[in-house]
């Protein structure tokens, strides 16, 4: 049977002679060692703050601005969508507009409220105050036909759509459209007038063209009828039918500017359609026309405050809704 | 040769040695600190700048179509920014101005500049690295500013 016992503790290696050596070279090798063992734990450390700032780089920085932008958008729209209804539906009065806007800036204050606290937001919608003006609706066939006022003294139109039937307008080029052609009389109180021209131009296209101070005027777009019996040429919104054209609305009756113009249909034999526009009068609240029988109380534009914050973001801003004015 | 040569010998060669590890892994270590540093630094201004843009595009919001009437809300933004107090264990600071935002250390000597793209004005400012807040007020018509403070 193999010994396994323990021998006496060898002294030359515990106290001194060539085991000292041996146990020196032990100590420089150990402290070797615990040099490297906290420089490798360093090292470690370095490269774990430098992999986690990195990882949070590549994951993306969260946009902290979209949802706020998105309650703006969706409050606009909403305040915008609700004065348009309320115009549509053609109250008696401009309080009874008022208080119709007024409860439904409510309404849509709890329905976005509702929404985003689902998401850890906190919104605040109220109405601020409201502009009146008169939305004014006609057939083109039943105004004069040779200069009926849709619009006096106003500061600001919005929605100013012509519903052109194009079979029914006048075949002519811009030279012959001064005298044969409909169009939209703008006129500043400050000066200066500009034409919106709608004819069919010589190729059957429902053509627009814009003219300063009664002078021939440009064709800026056109677009073909392609059999429908109505296309929409929108003033303000600057677009013929479905495309965009830029240039109709001149510069100078953009908001802020505030001065007085006078809106006129001319011609208005030369085509047949609807009209409807929004306008705010320089003074009280209802806009001077000679549609005065198809013009109704309406709500020019709401001034709504927006409060929306989360644990990171606080955004508040006052936001005036006016849908279908001009852009600036 | 003598015992007592042996040892001298072998204490001083084992010396030299851990001198060279100890200077080696040294260098190895300022090295490794100095890239952390600035990667570290690099990510928090990336973050800040992002979030300073972020303001930005709601400082422009806020403006849009707002209403400048007596009486309503100003226009108003503040986003907080949770940064961490330290790049990989050395504190910092953030400047900023109208075109960049600039963090740096001094020991070691890091500076990091990241173009920014804010478009509203940007008061010039240096805070503590560590959480901020970028702010926004205006009301009427005077121009309005980002200004980023200490939380």
């Amino acid at each position: 049977m193999a010994d396994v016992s323990l021998g006496p503790p060898d002294r030359d290696r515990l106290f001194g002679g060539d085991g000292a050596r041996e146990a020196d070279r032990a100590q420089l090798l150990l402290v070797a060692g615990l040099v490297m063992a906290v420089s490798l734990v360093t090292l470690v450390v370095l490269l774990n703050a430098t992999i986690y700032s990195e990882n949070v780089a590549t994951r993306g920085i969260e946009s902290a601005d979209g949802e706020a932008l998105e309650v703006r958008a969706t409050a606009v729209g909403g305040a915008g969508e609700l004065i348009g209804a309320t115009n549509r539906a053609e109250p008696a009065n401009h309080s009874e507009a008022n208080e119709r806007v007024e409860s439904g800036v409510e309404d849509l204050d709890a329905e976005i409220s509702r929404s985003y606290a689902e998401r850890g937001g906190v919104t605040h919608l109220n109405l601020s105050s409201v502009e009146n003006g008169s939305r004014v609706t006609g057939e083109l066939g039943a105004v004069d036909p040779n200069a009926s006022l849709l619009a006096g003294n106003v500061t600001r139109t919005r929605g100013f759509v012509i519903d052109v039937d194009p079979d029914s307008l006048n075949e002519t080029d811009p030279a012959g459209a001064v005298d044969d052609a409909f169009h939209v009389d703008l006129n500043d109180s400050t000066g200066g007038s500009r034409q919106v021209y709608v004819y069919d131009g010589t190729d059957g296209n429902v053509t627009v063209a814009v003219g300063e101070n009664g002078s021939a005027p440009t064709a800026l777009c056109e677009t073909p009828p392609d059999g429908r019996s109505r296309v929409a040429v929108d003033l303000t919104g600057e677009r013929l039918g479905d495309r965009p054209c830029p240039g109709i609305w001149p510069r100078g009756l953009v908001a802020p500017d505030d001065d007085d113009y006078t809106v006129t249909l001319v011609n208005a034999s030369s085509a047949g359609g609807e009209v409807t526009a929004t306008a705010r009068p320089a003074s009280g609240d209802s806009v001077s026309t000679d549609l005065a029988a198809t013009a109704t109380a309406a709500v020019y534009e709401a001034t709504i405050e927006l409060r929306y914050r989360t644990a990171e973001l606080r955004f508040e801003t006052a936001v005036r809704v006016a849908p279908g004015e001009p852009d600036a | 040769m003598s015992v007592t040569v042996g040892y001298v010998l072998t204490l001083a060669i084992g010396a030299i040695l851990l001198s060279g590890v100890v200077i080696g892994i040294g260098g190895v270590l300022d090295a490794q600190t100095d890239r952390a540093v600035r990667g570290d630094l690099s990510v928090l201004g990336q973050t800040a700048a992002a979030n300073v843009e972020s303001a930005d595009r709601l400082a422009r919001a806020a403006e849009t179509d707002r209403s400048s009437a007596n009486g309503t809300l100003n226009a108003s933004v503040s986003v907080a920014v949770d940064l961490p107090d330290r790049a990989a264990g050395v504190p910092y600071r953030i400047a900023i101005d109208d075109d960049a935002v600039t963090v740096r250390t001094d020991r070691p000597e890091a500076t990091m500049a990241i173009p920014h793209a804010a478009r509203t004005n940007v008061t010039p400012a240096s805070v503590r690295g560590g959480p901020i807040r970028i702010e926004y007020e205006r009301s009427g018509a005077g121009p309005g500013n980002l200004t980023v403070v200490e939380r």
